[in-house]
């Protein structure tokens, strides 16, 4: 399952929507459907705001079942950036002593089991994992 | 995202904001505008009410954040500003609840979005309007 969409802020409720839905037909439990909305939300919006910084593009979001995983990938034609390569926070030390930088990677993180990312030629590609039941357990 | 604006009429400076709809990338400079214009016409507390919302991302956080600073009377922090912006919030609050904007009834995945960042911290969260006004 794929959707195309213009790199605009206005399209983020589709893609949530998009995702729950499809994930839900992978049979992904609701949980794990929601968690993946919300950490692609985060990345696009991180790519339309810091990757393509208002100029047109467009992003394309696959989604599929492998195993007991769903991966959904993201393709965007903006600058390369790697968000998996920015540094966690240091969750030891109080919130106020931490370094600034990338909240919605770090929840993003915090709703995957995976990430990866690849630089292509012409753009970036974006691949979030996420455990799920094996279908036969879901009945 | 719809917004209505409330003047709690027995706690004088008070103003309620009820929201309707996700809060994403899209809509948070909304809350941020709807934050102001209170602050502009007297209200020196915000109740923010988030029965109706059932969806927040990182980029309502840093809306609530302004919110906050706004009441401080500051200008927000730059709405990209991310852990910055709980920072700020963080050394504001001095690592506790700050009393100037509080919570109303947030949903369970926002609630979730709010512990995932921290930001559950330096926010009361009621689910007793009457209650919520009686604190300010």
């Amino acid at each position: 399952m794929i959707l195309r969409v213009d790199a605009k802020l206005v399209n983020l409720g589709t893609i949530r929507h998009f995702i729950e839905k499809n994930t839900l037909r992978l049979s992904a439990n609701e949980d794990a459907a929601y968690a993946l909305a919300h950490a692609v939300d985060e990345c696009v919006t991180n790519i339309i705001e810091h990757g393509y910084r208002g100029q047109p593009g467009t992003i394309e979001i696959e989604i599929d079942r492998a195993g007991e995983s769903v991966t959904i990938v993201l393709h965007d034609h903006a600058p390369p950036f790697d968000p998996t390569g920015v540094p966690p926070p240091d969750l030891t030390r109080p919130l106020e002593e931490r370094e600034p930088g990338g909240l919605g990677i770090y929840l993003t993180r915090q709703m995957v089991d995976d990430w990866r990312y690849r630089a292509l030629s012409d753009g970036n590609e974006l691949t979030l994992i996420k455990q799920v039941k094996p279908i036969a357990s879901q009945s | 995202m719809n917004i209505t604006t409330e003047q709690a009429a027995a706690h004088a400076g008070v103003t309620v904001l009820r929201l309707q709809g996700d809060l994403d990338g899209s809509n948070y400079l909304e809350l941020i505008a709807a934050s102001k214009a209170a602050q502009q016409t007297g209200a020196k507390y915000l109740l923010l009410d988030l029965d109706g919302v059932p969806y927040m991302s990182s980029a309502g956080l840093v809306a609530l954040h302004s919110s906050v600073q706004l009441l401080q009377g500051e200008q927000p922090a730059d709405p990209s500003a991310g852990w910055s912006a709980l920072k700020s919030v963080a050394m504001n609050a001095s690592s506790s609840a700050q009393p100037l904007v509080k919570l109303l009834n947030p949903q369970p995945r926002v609630t979730r979005t709010l512990e995932m960042s921290g930001m559950n911290v330096f926010f009361e969260i009621y689910t007793d309007e009457a209650a919520a006004l009686a604190s300010f």
